[in-house]
């Protein structure tokens, strides 16, 4: 059973209907999608009482103007976009309680880039080869393949409990903020590490790079001081996995996100470990990153410290 | 099978790495690895990307250390060595050429100064081997174009190129999957779709393939075109057993 949700007043900069992605079709060149902060969509979701992998809208930088057209429970998670339910301020990782009539706007960032709305039931849309992220390039997923847009309706699907009881909640600071505290990425070393020179290698760890306009959800483009090459740039076609830092003859490094192409073609200098992907998620343009070495082991210590964290909060919630 | 490199790639991936050039001899290890993932699979593997010449295993590290899917694949490779390769497919590509369909035939033709005829029946007679898809879903990246087809991409790209079209780029030869800008010199269209969402698996070609170009008329692209609207169109599939070496 569907049940509509809201009606769209205005679309806002990019909002699109996302979940966990597509993996599985890579190797046919399928994009894998889904939430640039698959953190924040777990939690927004856990907030609405959902599984982590329900459909939200992703809003990202100015949102949308939502009319509410049924009650329900509804969540924010990820940045701080000025959420703003009838003109009262909406804190980020909280769930909220909506009425026919009631309407939902943003002020603009304050904090991050990207905030997922979730719904209780989860938003419905169109799947394609199992998941509804949107990927318009190829007309995968979302609403007929497409963006959310001004005059759509969304409707939600049904859940078992009883949503009043969802309102109210909060994801405790220590475990919201502590993904988005500033610090250097930390990053693997690719496979092309040796391709770099030492002082083009020694520029990559002790410069910031600044994220360029020419950033999206496909990937950031960086600007910084050169890091050169041994002697090419450009390797035959391979995988290049969420976080990738693939950096073309230009010397500047560009890092592959939720949108980018199953394989590139530019030595890949570097990988952002997982743990650190809803903090890359959250930047925009102007911002300063550095980076940082680590051992695998640190970054799956650190990817295990983050979901069990996700975990204990999605039990606590009464949702496993 | 050769003695892969073994690294990670990431913290979510690992990378088996046959060579550095771009050979059927190093992509016939590819193939046997992407095979037996298929036929063995392991609780904690997500999926796998192969490439001219590695195969990208994606797996959860909280369900599968990377000792264990190192391991893992250290047993499939001594597998290869006792379990035969499954024949390969040779996909047949119905192509118009020329006209609107190909409205940079004469191009290729010109630029590599032999007729329009002789650019069609060389470009149709090779066997291409299919080394890895990506670009976009169920774009083949082909090797075997014929060097004397080798054209430049256009100066200036089309801002749409229909799905089905086929066309040149420097030494490559390739298949629009989705209607897209580009820059390809266009010399022909199938009426084929590569990537279809609702079958299983979701596109025509895979890595490990190989294809052949047939030149059909307007009528028969016709024809063919509304049989593969009706989903009643059979692709033309030869198996071939690849010879040890």
């Amino acid at each position: 059973m569907t049940t509509p949700v809201f009606y769209v007043h205005k679309s806002g900069l990019e909002t699109t209907l996302q979940d966990q992605g597509r993996p599985g079709f890579q190797q046919y060149g399928i994009t894998e999608s889904g939430a640039m902060d698959g953190f924040a969509l777990a939690m927004g979701n856990f907030l609405a009482g959902n599984h982590p992998d329900a459909p939200a809208l992703e809003i990202t930088m100015a949102g949308p103007e939502l009319e509410m057209i049924s009650a329900c429970t509804l969540a924010l998670a990820g940045g701080d976009l000025g959420a703003r339910l009838n003109g009262e301020r909406l804190a980020s990782f909280t769930s909220f309680y909506v009425q026919p009539g009631d309407r939902l706007t943003f002020d603009g960032p304050v904090f991050g880039v990207r905030t997922y709305l979730t719904v209780a039931g989860g938003l419905i849309g169109t799947k394609t080869l199992g998941s509804t992220a949107t990927f318009e390039k190829a007309a995968m997923g979302g609403i007929d393949g497409r963006k959310v847009r001004k005059g759509d309706t969304l409707t939600r699907g049904s859940f078992h409990k009883d949503f009043k009881t969802q309102a109210g909640k909060r994801v405790h600071a220590d475990l919201a903020d502590h993904p988005y505290e500033k610090r250097p990425l930390r990053v693997l070393t690719g496979p092309e590490w040796e391709a770099f020179t030492e002082d083009g290698r020694r520029m990559f760890l002790s410069n910031g790079y600044q994220v360029t306009g020419q950033s999206n959800r496909m990937g950031y483009r960086l600007h910084g001081p050169d890091i050169t090459h041994e002697d090419r740039a450009d390797i035959l076609s391979d995988a290049v996995p969420f976080g990738t830092i693939q950096v073309a003859a230009d010397g500047q490094p560009m890092i592959m996100m939720a949108d980018r192409q199953t394989t590139g073609g530019y030595t890949r200098i570097g990988h952002v470990i997982t743990a650190d992907h809803p903090y890359l998620a959250q930047l925009k343009p102007g911002d300063e990153v550095t980076f940082q070495l680590v051992s695998m082991k640190k970054a799956h210590e650190a990817l295990s410290r983050q979901q069990m964290a996700c975990k204990k909060f999605a039990f606590a919630r009464g949702l496993t | 099978m050769d003695d892969p490199i073994i690294t990670p790639l990431g913290d979510r991936a690992l990378r088996v790495n046959f060579g550095s050039v771009i050979s059927e001899h190093i992509h016939k290890n590819v193939r046997s690895l992407c095979v037996l993932l298929e036929k063995y699979p392991r609780w904690g593997v997500i999926e796998w990307i192969p490439s001219y010449t590695s195969v990208t295993i994606m797996y959860d590290p909280l369900e599968l250390p990377f000792e264990h899917g190192y391991r893992y694949v250290e047993e499939l490779m001594q597998l290869a060595l006792s379990e035969p390769l499954p024949p390969a497919r040779t996909v047949e590509i119905p192509v118009v050429y020329g006209g609107t369909y190909g409205p940079d035939l004469d191009n290729v033709a010109a630029h590599n100064q032999i007729s329009a005829e002789d650019v069609i029946h060389k470009h149709s007679t090779p066997t291409y081997m299919i080394y890895m898809l990506g670009f976009a879903p169920g774009f083949p990246y082909l090797g075997g174009l014929p060097e004397e087809l080798a054209t430049p991409r256009l100066a200036e790209p089309r801002t749409v190129v229909p799905a089905g079209a086929v066309g040149i780029a420097g030494p490559q030869t390739g298949i629009y999957p989705l209607e897209s800008p580009g820059g390809w010199q266009i010399i022909g269209q199938t009426p084929l779709t590569l990537y279809r969402p609702d079958a299983e698996p979701p596109v025509l070609l895979q890595a490990g393939d190989r294809l052949q170009f047939s030149a059909v008329s307007e009528d028969e692209f016709v024809e063919i075109s509304e049989s593969v609207r009706a989903e009643t169109y059979e692709p033309v599939i030869r198996w071939e057993c690849e010879a040890d070496d």
